[in-house]
C-alpha cells in the first residue's frame, strides 16, 4: 500500500498546533514540524496545542522559537521520510546550504539556539549549533576561544586554572 | 572590586553540561580537546566525561608527533629507543639490551616490561602473543638520531 502524501492523514489538511514564546508571542506551525522537538511530540500525540489552548514555552523567547521554527519547518518533510533515505541529492544539497546559512550568525543567538534545541530536544538543531562552535574554536588557544564566544575576562584564579591545565596537559602545544 | 551588573557569561558558567559534551563531540583533536578544557571550569568537566576517543597522533619514523586535524603543534619524541608500536596513549619501546618500555608523551609516564627472556623461560611463547594481541606491533622505527 502507498502511504498517504500528507504526513497525519487528517482529511489531506495539515494538523495545525500552537506555540506561545516566553514573551506570549503565539505561533502556528504544522504539528509535523513542531514535532522535530520530541518535549513537543509528546504533547501533541496527547492532543495537546490545538484550537484555541497552545502550548507555552516559557524557556523560548520569541526571536528564538522563530528561529527555532524556521529549522523545523525546514526539516520536516526529510524528518517525515525518515531521515530521507529517498531524498534527492538536491534536496540534500539543498538542506545543507540552508543549515550552513541558518549558523551564520551571532554567538549569543547560537547559545539561544542550542538552549532552546536542548530544552525542547531538538537533535539536529543542537548537533548542527553544537557543531558550527566546535568549528568556530578549533585549533585556538583558551583564550582566543573566550574572547570568540564573548567570555569576560578571566579572573586570576581562572587564569591560574587555565596556564595550569594547559601545563599538565597542554606541554606539547606550546 | 565590584560585582557587574548584566546578563551573565552565557557560554560559561551557565552552560549545562550536557550541551559542553554536544560541542565535545565535534572536536576530535586532541589538541583542540585539551584547549577546549583549559577555557573554564564547566568545560572542563564536560572534557572529563567525553567517553569518545580522540583521533590518534601521527609519529613519524623521525620521531615527531603531529596531532590532527587543524593543529599545527608537534613535538620531538626524546628518547632514541626503538619504536615498535602502540596502544591508546602507550608506545613500546625497545631499549636493545636494557629491555622493553612503555611510555606516554600525554601521561608523562613510563613503565619498565619484564624481560622478555624472563617471559619466554617462565611462560613459554604464550605470553609474548598475547602481548602482540594488546599492542599492535609494526615495522621496527628506529629514529634517525639513534645511530649518534
Amino acid at each position: 500500500m502507498a502511504a498517504p502524501e500528507s504526513g497525519d492523514g487528517n482529511n489531506g489538511a495539515a494538523r495545525m498546533v500552537t506555540l506561545i514564546s516566553s514573551d506570549n508571542t503565539r505561533f502556528e506551525v504544522e504539528a509535523a514540524a513542531a514535532s522535530l522537538s520530541q518535549t513537543l511530540q509528546l504533547t501533541i500525540l496527547d492532543g495537546g496545542g490545538g484550537g484555541g489552548d497552545g502550548i507555552p514555552l516559557p524557556n523560548v523567547d520569541s526571536a528564538t522559537l522563530s528561529k527555532v521554527l524556521e529549522y523545523c519547518i525546514k526539516h520536516a518533510p526529510a524528518a517525515a521520510n525518515g531521515g530521507a533515505p529517498n531524498a534527492t541529492a538536491v534536496d540534500r544539497a539543498e538542506l545543507e546550504r540552508f543549515d550552513n546559512e541558518f549558523v551564520n550568525i551571532d554567538q549569543s543567538v547560537l547559545y539561544s539556539l542550542i538552549m532552546a534545541a536542548h530544552n525542547l530536544e531538538i537533535e539536529g538543531l543542537q548537533s548542527l549549533v553544537a557543531k558550527k562552535v566546535a568549528d568556530m574554536i578549533k585549533g585556538k588557544s583558551p583564550m582566543e576561544i573566550r574572547r570568540t564566544l564573548g567570555f569576560p575576562d578571566p579572573t586570576p584564579e581562572e587564569q591560574a586554572e587555565m596556564n595550569a591545565h594547559m601545563l599538565e596537559y597542554g606541554w606539547a602545544y606550546e | 572590586m565590584t560585582i557587574e551588573e548584566g546578563p551573565p557569561p552565557p557560554w560559561s558558567t551557565h552552560l549545562p553540561p550536557e550541551i559542553a559534551a554536544a560541542v565535545l563531540r565535534h572536536i576530535p583533536s586532541h589538541a583542540d580537546r585539551i584547549r577546549f578544557a583549559a577555557v573554564c571550569s564547566t568545560w572542563r568537566a564536560a572534557t572529563a566525561s567525553q567517553q569518545r576517543p580522540s583521533l590518534p597522533w601521527l609519529l613519524l619514523p623521525d620521531g615527531t608527533f603531529y596531532s590532527f586535524p587543524a593543529s599545527f603543534a608537534a613535538f620531538q619524541f626524546p628518547s632514541t629507543a626503538c619504536y615498535h608500536g602502540s596502544c591508546d596513549d602507550w608506545l613500546l619501546l625497545d631499549h636493545d639490551q636494557d629491555g622493553y618500555q612503555l611510555q606516554s608523551p600525554f601521561l608523562g609516564e613510563t613503565m619498565w616490561l619484564p624481560g622478555l627472556n624472563c617471559v619466554h623461560q617462565a611462560f613459554s611463547n604464550s605470553v609474548v602473543l598475547a602481548w602482540t594481541r594488546i599492542i599492535t606491533v609494526g615495522n621496527n622505527n628506529r629514529f634517525p638520531n639513534d645511530h649518534s
